[in-house]
């Protein structure tokens, strides 16, 4: 049984145009290369 | 390939021969990348664009620089109507990869599509509205909304969802189905579709055994005898639907009308007709009525005119006028009055110019003094000859013509034969007339005195006091 409050919850207001700016630049890029290259230069390679 | 640390050219080595670098681990990242991109792109393929979103996300979270990881990113997000993510997409993997030919190519096209942009961003603002109606409690706004917002957007598979959801809650299941069914079509592996369309379809059973059991109650069962007989509950509209028992109610329909139109239609038309007939009827005798009063009224107008024709007839046209005044004229002058008198009597003096008028005029007052003194003469005749009734008509004539006549001896006279005939009254009226006209002559002064003391009839010796002139 579907609870709609509950599934309204998990429906989020879309993106505007307006907002796209800030979504870029916010844009979390770290990736699993990224990740690697700091552990290798924390452990000194 | 490049080593992921100093850039060096490495080939099969495990570690990088400048800087040591575990090339190995590096390559197995983007292996892995790889893998997921060609998985979301499978995906992708067979329309399982949340499917395709989750391992193209994943593919680019092992390598931000998988170009086309993220340009397919970008059209997953577009065709499930998430403009914006798509943009954000295709700008990044443009500054990520300048020389980027299919991020330039989709870029370019939604540039260059006027008013696209803006519209898609109207949509969104719709639906974030729909959805902050939703929170608020106001589902029938959301639902028009959604609807417009579905109708600019119609590959919007969250808009569909939410518009779904709105139905499911208003057990409007029938048109959630529909509204899952479209969001399917673009999207065919979301897990949200898929979930909310098993609850629609566990929903729809639900009802539609409701049906059945509700059906299967209108059978009744009862005993005849040892047996139990059981027969369907007929409702109204089942009754109705038998062909049998349709026939007849048509037929008892027909009798109903039928008998409708003897008892209530056929009265009400008689009672109009009759209602009808009696005020035509009324309305005849009043036009006769009016007529008749018209029809007197003219007869009454046509003998006027007729007395006035009778004066003119009697009177003579242009011609005879002149021809009779003419006549007149020869007869005035060699003295014979009474032929001049009944020639003038002819003549119409209101057609005559003025010299003619002037001849009517003499000759008439000729023809009058010589009628007034023949009259005149003749009554005071029949006076003094005591034959006062005979004398009467004649001063009566005179004083017709002049009321003066003699300075008032007409008047006088008159009103001594009349007194002399017992005519008492008369007599006092033409006294009176003496005394009001010719107040100082000597008739006066008589007429005073028999006023004052009437002479008893047959005294004319009395009376005879002034000289007839």
């Amino acid at each position: 049984m579907i609870d709609f409050e509950e599934e309204l919850k998990k429906f989020e207001p879309s993106m505007e145009v307006e907002e796209a700016e800030d979504a870029i630049h916010h844009q979390d890029l770290t990736d699993m290369t990224d990740l690697l290259r700091a552990m290798m230069e924390k452990t000194g390679r | 390939m490049e080593c992921f640390m100093c850039g060096t050219m490495v080939d099969g080595e495990a570690f990088c021969p400048h800087c040591g670098a575990n090339i190995d681990t590096y390559r197995g990242i983007l292996y892995a990348s790889n893998s997921l991109y060609n998985d979301g792109l499978e995906r992708a393929k067979i329309r399982d664009l949340s499917g395709a979103i989750d391992s193209l996300k994943r593919s680019l979270k092992y390598n931000k620089y998988h170009t086309s990881a993220r340009n397919l990113l970008g059209l997953v997000y577009f065709e499930i109507g998430e403009i914006v993510l798509a943009l954000r997409e295709w700008v990044l993997s443009k500054n990520l990869q300048p020389d980027n030919p299919m991020a330039d190519r989709y870029l370019a096209e939604i540039q260059n599509t006027p008013g696209m942009l803006e519209k898609m961003n109207q949509t969104i603002k719709k639906y974030n509205q729909a959805l902050k109606y939703c929170h608020e409690g106001s589902r029938d706004m959301a639902t028009i909304q959604l609807r417009k917002v579905l109708g600019l957007n119609p590959k919007f598979v969250a808009g569909h969802q939410l518009l779904a959801l709105l139905y499911m809650q208003d057990h409007k299941y029938g048109e959630a189905r529909k509204s899952l069914q479209s969001a399917n079509r673009i999207d065919e592996k979301n897990v949200t579709t898929l979930r909310y369309a098993r609850e629609v379809r566990e929903r729809i059973k639900e009802q539609n055994k409701n049906k059945k059991k509700k059906k299967k109650e209108d059978i009744i069962a009862f005993q005849d005898g040892n047996e139990t007989i059981m027969m369907p509950q007929n409702s109204f509209r089942d009754m109705l639907d038998n062909t049998w028992n349709s026939i007849i109610n048509i037929l008892i329909g027909i009798g109903i009308g039928l008998l409708v139109c003897f008892f209530l239609i056929v009265p009400t038309v008689r009672q109009n007709a009759k209602r009808e007939a009696a005020s035509t009827l009324v309305d005849a005798n009043r036009e006769l009525n009016s007529s008749t009063s018209s029809v007197a009224s003219l007869e009454k107008q046509v003998e006027s005119l007729k007395e006035e024709l009778k004066k003119y007839t009697e009177k003579g046209d242009s011609v005879t006028s002149y021809e009779k005044l003419m006549e007149a004229k020869e007869a005035y002058d060699r003295r014979d009055y009474e032929a001049a008198a009944s020639a003038i009597d002819v003549v119409n003096a209101d057609i005559l110019d003025l010299r003619g008028k002037a001849v009517y005029d003499e000759i008439s007052g000729a023809v009058n003094e010589q009628r007034l003194r023949v009259g005149y003469d003749t009554a005071t005749r029949s006076y003094w000859a005591k034959d006062y009734a005979a004398a009467i008509p004649y001063f009566e004539y005179v004083l017709g013509i002049d009321e003066s006549y003699r300075d008032g001896s007409a008047l006088f006279y008159m009103a001594e034969s009349c007194r002399l005939t017992g005519d008492v009254e008369k007599a006092a009226t033409y006294y009176t007339k003496v005394t009001e006209l010719f107040p100082n002559s000597n008739w006066a002064r008589q007429s005073a005195k028999y006023l004052q003391q009437p002479a008893a009839p047959g005294d004319a010796g009395g009376a005879a006091a002034g000289t007839v002139q």
